[in-house]
Parts: structure tokens; C-alpha cells; sequence
């Protein structure tokens, strides 16, 4: 099936290769199947291609999500660096940035002193 | 950590800062179980600064209660004796500990900004959790940290090799402390509670906070307070000293029986009141 837009990335799809984020570190394995999880933590970090392997989908994974959340700023992304693979910090990111984003739009990190 | 370095460290905590007078008289006052409002009004209003420190924050928006409370004694009624004992111990904690430079000032006013996001972070949780005590959540975090005031105030040259690992190796705190010190802020956080006859809560809670699983009859507040840090550095409220976010516990999210979908109301929230308090307990 070769390169994918993140859209159209499905669970139950399988990795032709890794994925990476923007500090290269690792966030799913070749080889590893998809899940629901796995493509709000892509989304998280801003990932919008994907290697899959040609293949049916597996229909009992489930659909993706209606609306994908919008990466959240880099100041935010920074600080989550060590805990990239785990969809429950990826969730926490993606909260985060949202609400930074609603509050002060153009200076996102307004607390960001550290 | 080699014995003579440990024994050092031992003799820092030693120098401690003792909790202020009026602190301590009215800690044993709230634990006499014959005392009245009354008695504890008097030894507040012999301090000026904590009659208008107490009431300011009773009349903010952390506890929102329509009418103005205009006395001490009001203020005790309405918000109880453990209450005041945990706002007079907020107020006064970070007093203890003079900044010696400019630069170590503004780590401690990034610091106490960390620490009061965590506290309104804990007490934010709380709420969500309907725990009976947020004043105990709100005070477990605003002290979770204070291992590393002491590391600032009372090491300065460890902690200064501290921050140079954070800096240059990208470390967190914890990791990095553990190299220097053979410990981390969480254990001298320990042996000040205890210094300071802390309830053991409040001194499970503080060395705990990156192990919340092993609080034993405190892991819920440990929990609620290990959360709230990572929330808190989610939104980069102040510095911890490193920028990055620790892994949550997956077993304290499940204790705690939040949902994902809940986070951003409690972020929302942690910021709203962020902005509110901080004016108050300057």
C-alpha cells in the first residue's frame, strides 16, 4: 500500500516501517499493527504519513476518530519528548496544548518560564 | 551516596528552618481538643501579617463564598480548625527559605510557581474525585517540592551540578539528583516534614509523589498529587527545574478512575484558578 496520509491511516493496518517524531524518537515499531491508540498518538505528534504494508484492514478494530485533533504547538511537544509512545501522555498533550491555545492564541507557552 | 557525603547532608537538614512560632502554637492549639474558635482567633490576630494573609484568601475565589468575611473568627468557623492550620502552613512555608542571589530567587519564584500549579492542580483532581479534604490535597502539593528549596537554599553547590546535568544532559531532576546527591528531593522533602512534625500524610505524600503506589494508606493523595505535577508541567506552570514531563503512573490514572475526556476540563481549570491564586499567596 506503500506511504499513507495520516487521515486515511485505519486500524488494523500493519507498519512497513517505523514511525518516527520530529526528534526521531520511536513511536511504533515496523511490523506492529495499528490501533485506535496508536493514531491518536501519531496525530499528537504532528505525523502525516505513514508506511503501511498492502493488506486488508482488520474491520473489528474499529473506525478512527471522526475529527483528528490538531498537533499541539512545539513548546508543548518539547516537554513531552521522554514519554512519546504512550497514549495517555499523548492524551495529556493534546489537552494541554489545547487549552494553552484557547487562552493566549498567539503566545502559546505563556507559562512556559521553565 | 558515600557515607561522609550522607552525613552532610544529614547535618544540612539539621539547619532546617523551624516552622514559625505562631505556626507551631497554633498546630498544638488545633490538636487540644478543648480549644474554641476563640482561642485560636487570638493568637492569629497577634500577627498582623497572617490576619490579612487569612483573611484575603478566605475572601478569594479558592473557597467563593458569597458574603464577606470580615473577621478572623468568621474565617475559622466558616472554614474549620485543619483548614486554617493548612493556609497558615501555605502562607508561611516559603518565607522560611531567603534567596541568595538574584538568579537562585527567580528558580525559587519559578519553583513556587510550579508548586502552587500542582496545588491547584491536586485540589482541581480532588474536586473532580468529590475527596472530602482539597484544603489537605491543595497544601500535599503546594509542599510535594520542597526537598528542592532546601537543595537551593542549603546546597547550593550540588545544586548547581544539579542543573548542570539537567541542562547539558537533558536529565530529569530526580535522575540527576540521585547522581550528585545519592538522593532526590523526595527524601529530603521527608526528613523536613518529619523535622517539622508534619502529619504523616503530608510526609508520605512529599517523598512519595514520584511512587504514589507505595503510599499505603495515602496512595489516593499521593495519586491525586503525582498527577497534578505532571498536569502542571503539561502547562508549563513555572519550573520543577528540568522541561520535560514525567511518565505517569498508568496504575495511579486507574486508582484514580479519571477519564481521558475529563483532562481538559481539569487543565482548564488548574489555569483559571492558577491565575486567581497566585495573586493571593504572594
Amino acid at each position: 500500500m506503500g506511504l499513507l496520509a495520516i487521515d486515511d491511516l485505519k486500524p488494523g493496518m500493519v507498519l512497513a516501517a517505523p514511525v518516527r517524531n520530529h526528534q526521531d524518537q520511536l513511536l511504533l515499531d515496523a511490523g506492529r499493527k495499528v490501533l485506535l491508540k496508536h493514531i491518536q498518538v501519531f496525530k499528537a505528534w504532528g505525523i502525516r504519513r505513514v508506511d503501511v504494508r498492502p493488506g486488508a484492514e482488520d474491520p473489528a478494530a474499529g473506525p478512527p476518530q471522526a475529527d483528528p485533533p490538531a498537533a499541539p504547538d512545539e513548546s508543548v511537544r518539547r516537554r513531552f519528548a521522554d514519554v512519546a509512545g504512550d497514549p495517555l501522555m499523548a492524551a495529556i498533550m493534546l489537552a494541554a496544548g489545547r487549552q494553552l491555545a484557547a487562552r493566549h492564541p498567539k503566545t502559546k507557552a505563556r507559562h512556559g518560564r521553565s | 551516596m558515600a557515607a561522609a557525603d550522607f552525613r552532610r547532608l544529614v547535618a544540612k537538614v539539621e539547619d532546617l528552618p523551624t516552622l514559625p512560632r505562631t505556626v507551631l502554637r497554633i498546630t498544638e492549639l488545633i490538636n487540644d481538643p478543648r480549644a474554641a474558635a476563640k482561642d485560636l482567633a487570638r493568637i492569629i490576630t497577634d500577627d498582623q501579617v497572617l490576619t490579612a494573609r487569612l483573611l484575603k484568601l478566605v475572601n478569594s475565589s479558592f473557597y467563593g463564598f458569597s458574603q464577606k468575611i470580615s473577621t478572623v473568627t468568621g474565617a475559622i468557623v466558616l472554614i474549620g480548625f485543619d483548614a486554617i492550620r493548612n493556609l497558615l502552613l501555605t502562607t508561611s512555608v516559603f518565607d522560611l527559605f531567603p534567596s541568595r542571589s538574584t538568579r537562585s530567587r527567580r528558580e525559587q519564584e519559578l519553583l513556587w510557581d510550579h508548586s502552587l500549579g500542582c496545588a491547584v492542580g491536586a485540589k482541581v483532581i480532588g474536586s473532580v474525585l468529590r475527596h472530602e479534604k482539597l484544603e489537605e490535597l491543595f497544601v500535599a502539593g503546594l509542599l510535594h517540592d520542597i526537598g528542592k528549596i532546601v537543595e537551593m537554599t542549603l546546597l547550593p553547590g550540588e545544586f548547581e551540578r544539579i542543573a548542570a546535568a539537567v541542562r547539558g544532559r537533558g536529565l530529569l531532576v530526580s535522575a540527576a539528583e540521585a547522581e550528585v546527591l545519592g538522593c532526590t528531593h523526595a527524601d529530603i522533602g521527608r526528613q523536613l516534614a518529619e523535622r517539622w512534625n508534619l502529619p504523616a500524610k503530608l510526609a508520605t505524600v512529599i517523598a512519595l509523589h514520584h511512587s504514589p503506589m507505595e503510599a499505603g494508606p495515602f496512595t489516593t493523595e499521593a495519586c491525586v498529587v503525582h498527577l497534578a505535577d505532571i498536569l502542571a508541567r503539561a502547562l508549563s506552570i513555572g519550573s520543577g527545574g528540568d522541561e520535560k514531563v514525567p511518565p505517569l503512573d498508568h496504575a495511579a490514572w486507574d486508582l484514580l478512575r479519571l477519564r481521558s475526556d475529563a483532562l481538559d476540563d481539569i487543565l482548564g481549570a488548574m489555569l483559571d484558578e492558577f491565575e486567581d491564586i497566585s495573586s493571593f499567596l504572594r
